[in-house]
């Protein structure tokens, strides 16, 4: 089930919530969190009942094995460290095959000459986030960091169906003690609202926002992926359309998730925080997907050695970590290599970090033309490494990138013709021709370019959810941004007739938006 | 603090039901997609300009309202040609429910989604060469979930209720209802029967400076994009992602007629002379005639299959006095009588068509002679013979229109490789 569908919303949404506080009212906690964990297994099998089996298996296997390894068994530490080898190994082998074999088998076929065969595999749904959640479970059950955790806790703090299908990336240590709070239980018209204004721009970011921006960049991506060669102009489109299509999709369903939890009164860890108003490639990482970035610190970087062994090896750890990032988003090349340049840019600008060190220890002042130059340069090579993230394959994406490039020639409207001496000329290698600037009618270019301009504006301009609600702690992991606190009161949201006008129109804007009626766009005759 | 979130949450939540309410309400009677058809007043929602950019919607919902017994089915050929209240139909109500840019996929599932519900009798089926491409994609607003079946013709129980939220809950309906209240001057795209309204084509035709500019656009629209599609791969009958070939639509549809007691007209549309000529120009002329053959042989081993006698394939796209109409010469304001382009045969040849197959042969074979042929397993070889030898009488005498349409396709030929395909594909101009 989706958020944004009209059976979460109108059906599974209140049922789910009545239901659980009418228990939680009479005292049954327990009775409380097991329908909260069974509406959580519906949610999941509602996109297919067969994997329900697969999860179920999961977490009992993983509930036994942190249960061991938590236990006092220390005088003998190699049947312990055995147990966690064992245990990770089977998480990975379930994502191994469920998520990497095809990818492994086509790709061991062509270059080893192996014969698997190859099957379509359907990956299940969230296989990747609660894998994750586990793993991190076992290894700090063995490293002796997890209390002993009742298996109904422990169930829901994989389950709860707000961060199951797309996170936040949730650490046990911040979920399974919320769940013995007892105010929970109590219907709070505080958390339910400050909840649903959260849930609503979340929704809002997604149905509206990102999926519109979606009608410039689909178009294109799909007719990269086809093979053909896009102008100069259609690529920049389809790549900015699709950074900030991938931005306020996923930041909106992890605002979606986080209001979800909060009309339980749960709080789940903030996930992104305005990335395109990084000023550097390791600032963009501390604000995209800032669950995954500590996942990775946590349990693959640092456990590697981290920066402890020495610059180069620092270095390699950060790409071999940046790899595998890529990877988890995907079983492909295309994110192997989208981590890969990740990596890159983290190395460099880390490098670029000691030598600016080095030379000017103390010019920390940062002007105003720094910051937009630091900030542009970090957006552009973050939208260069979406259009890999995006392409179907490695050879549309270098075309994709040629054609951004102007490899593939600039075309100048034929206005410009007679004032630029009428015929086509080449300037530092690139040819530039008079010709129609989009080649086929993808979209209209001036709604294009109004979209394109507003989300520009708003990524960078705008409040993000975690500063809008800030009166309210919306999150977890929000102190570390206490510096970037609105100085203007009045875009804090508070209980107000304003504001509760301003989001009921944003949540009818949306729910109009939940569902559109396609138009057959080859219709003249 | 308390009140605070309980007034919060109370204007919230009656804001969004009285606007949600409201909008459905006004979308409801508005009905700009012509799918609810309660109210209709002149000068506020009689005229519909979004039915005609809806069309698969509108029309799946409209079977299901009408119940038709008798269909057209086809491109949007038939859907300008063929007249439902044609006084040959043994059957009434019947519904053009031709489909424009359509596939014979897309043909098969509303066949068998308006044969579901209704007790369909006749159905008129014009088949199109290009329905048949495998590359071919769907249309955008084809939508598998608002059929009454699915395509093993199990019963889909969301069908009828498929489309309420998109149409009464979206900005797009909203935006539909205010561009209709605002568009009441001009006139219905199509009639109540699901005709095309061809009364605006006329117009089209004089803003695009005349009758031969109109067959110029047509003709490059064909060999820029209908025959290739966004990919560069040219028209075959298998389809990419199945390797399965078009034809096992056309057959399911016969056997499901047959089993439903169906009476099938199976027709080739009629088109002008010069499309004939773009086929040949676009090297397509062997898999066209290769087409005709298997329509034959697919009709023929249906019926054996089902031990019932063949239903008839009429072929109206021969050479004849019809379609060898001399288009007017640049600037030449005359109109034509039978075509309005080279894929787009007027009303008046639609109702030739419907004389010869809906009526007994002898009434109406005295006024107009041998229009159409049909076509069985013992003459389509001599058939296609004789087109091509009319071809070679046709481009000797029609020099001028044979030159015009081979430079066409040169000129498109090199733009859609410069421009499009990466990989070059050679031959395809034939001399």
């Amino acid at each position: 089930m989706l958020f944004n569908s009209y059976q979460f919303i109108f059906l599974f949404l209140p049922v789910t919530i009545f239901v659980f506080f009418r228990i939680g009212r009479l005292g049954h906690a327990n009775a409380a969190l097991s329908w909260l964990v069974l509406a959580s297994f519906f949610f999941y099998g509602w996109w297919n009942p067969v994997y329900l089996g697969l999860i179920l298996l999961s977490i009992i296997f993983n509930y036994l094995f942190g249960f061991i390894l938590s236990k006092e068994i220390t005088q003998f530490p190699f049947l312990k460290k055995s147990m966690l080898v064992l245990g990770v190994a089977f998480n990975i082998g379930l994502i191994g095959y469920f998520k990497y074999f095809n990818f492994f088998a086509v790709n061991a076929n062509a270059y080893v000459g192996t014969n698997f065969s190859v099957e379509e595999i359907i990956l299940p749904l969230a296989i990747s986030f609660f894998t994750f959640q586990q793993i991190t479970y076992l290894v700090d059950a063995y490293q002796g960091k997890t209390k002993e955790y009742n298996f109904l806790h422990y169930c829901l703090f994989v389950t709860f169906f707000p961060q199951l299908i797309a996170g936040p990336i949730v650490h046990h240590s911040e979920m399974l003690p919320q769940f013995s709070k007892k105010h929970i239980y109590i219907f709070s018209n505080r958390n339910f609202t400050i909840g649903l204004t959260i849930f609503i721009i979340g929704l809002f970011k997604k149905v509206v926002l990102a999926d519109n921006v979606a009608f410039y960049s689909t178009p294109i991506f799909d007719a990269a992926n086809d093979g053909l060669i896009l102008t100069f102009y259609e690529a920049w489109f389809g790549a900015l359309a699709y950074t900030f299509q991938l931005y306020f999709d996923f930041s909106g369903y992890s605002d979606m998730a986080i209001g979800l939890a909060r009309m339980f009164g749960i709080l789940l860890p903030v996930n992104f925080h305005s990335p395109y108003k990084a000023e550097s490639i390791i600032d963009f990482w501390s604000r995209w997907h800032i669950t995954l970035s500590r996942f990775l610190r946590d349990y693959v970087y640092i456990p590697m050695g981290g920066s402890r062994k020495g610059v180069a090896h620092r270095y390699i750890n950060l790409m071999l970590t940046m790899l595998l990032g890529g990877l988890w988003h995907g079983a492909g090349w295309t994110f192997v290599i989208w981590g890969g340049i990740h990596g890159l840019y983290l190395v460099i600008n880390h490098a670029w970090r000691v030598i600016t060190n080095i030379f000017f220890p103390h010019d920390r002042e940062k002007s105003t033309l720094n910051t937009i130059m630091a900030r542009s340069i970090t957006f552009f090579i973050v939208v260069i490494s979406w259009v890999i993230f995006r392409s179907d394959n490695i050879d549309s994406a270098f075309n994709f990138l040629s054609s951004m490039s102007g490899a593939n020639g600039i075309p100048l409207p034929a206005i410009l013709k007679n004032s630029l001496g009428g015929s086509n000329f080449s300037l530092l290698g690139v040819n530039f021709y008079y010709s129609e600037l989009f080649n086929r009618k993808y979209f209209n270019p001036n709604a294009a370019i109004i979209w394109l301009l507003g989300l520009m504006l708003i990524v960078n301009f705008a409040p993000n959810t975690q500063q809008i609600m800030s009166r309210y702690i919306p999150a977890l992991l929000t102190t570390k941004w206490k510096a970037d606190t609105l100085r203007k009161n009045w875009l804090k949201w508070k209980p107000s007739n304003v504001w509760s006008i301003i989001i009921s129109f944003l949540a009818i804007i949306s729910i109009l938006s939940l569902t559109q009626v396609s138009e057959f766009l080859y219709f003249q005759f | 603090m308390r009140k605070y979130f309980n007034r919060y949450l109370l204007l919230l939540v009656s804001m969004m039901t009285t606007f949600l309410v409201l909008i459905a309400i006004f979308n409801y009677l508005i009905d700009p997609y012509w799918i609810y058809r309660k109210i209709e007043i002149d000068g506020v929602n009689k005229v519909k300009p979004m039915f005609r950019t809806h069309i698969s919607m509108a029309k799946a919902n409209l079977v299901n309202k009408i119940k038709p017994q008798g269909l057209i089915l086809g491109s949007s050929r038939s859907g300008y040609g063929l007249d439902p209240e044609h006084p040959g139909w043994q059957t009434s109500p019947v519904y053009n429910l031709s489909l424009p840019g359509t596939s014979i996929y897309e043909l098969m599932r509303y066949f068998q989604h308006a044969t579901a519900a209704n007790s369909v009798k006749e159905i008129v089926l014009a088949l199109d060469f290009f329905m048949f491409n495998g590359q071919r994609r769907y249309k955008t607003d084809f939508n598998e979930k608002r059929l009454n079946v699915d395509r093993n013709n199990k019963l889909n129980f969301i069908s009828n209720v498929y489309d309420i939220p998109a149409t009464l809950f979206s900005i797009d309906s909203l935006m539909a209802s205010i561009k209709t209240l605002r568009s009441q001057k001009s006139t219905n795209g199509y009639l109540a029967n699901g005709q095309r309204n061809w009364s605006s084509y006329a117009e089209r035709i004089k803003k695009v400076g005349g009758y031969r500019n109109m067959f110029h656009l047509v003709e490059k629209e064909y060999l820029t994009d209908h025959w290739w599609f966004s990919s560069c791969n040219r028209y075959d009958f298998v389809e990419p992602q199945t390797h399965k070939s078009t034809l096992r639509y056309l057959k399911a549809i016969i056997s499901a007629a047959y089993i439903n007691n169906i009476t099938l007209h199976i027709v080739i549309s009629p088109n002008h002379a010069r499309f004939l000529e773009v086929i040949h120009a676009a090297g397509l002329w062997d898999i066209y005639e290769e087409w005709k053959k298997m329509l034959v042989f697919t009709i023929k081993t249906e019926a054996n299959k089902s031990g019932k006698s063949e239903f008839k394939l009429w072929d109206f796209s021969g050479y004849d006095m019809y379609n060898s109409e001399d288009v007017p010469l640049k600037n030449e304001n005359k109109a034509m009588e039978w075509f309005w382009e080279p894929s787009h045969y007027k009303a008046e040849l639609g109702t030739l068509i419907l004389n010869r197959i809906l009526i007994p042969m002898k009434n109406s074979n005295e006024k107009y002679p041998n229009y159409g042929v049909l076509l069985t397993s013992q003459n389509i070889k001599s058939h296609l013979e004789k087109i091509r030898a009319e071809r070679l009488i046709y481009i000797n005498s029609h020099h001028d229109d044979y030159l015009e349409i081979k430079n066409l396709a040169i000129k498109t030929e090199n733009w859609r490789i410069k421009t499009r395909c990466q990989q070059l594909i050679k031959n395809r101009i034939n001399n």
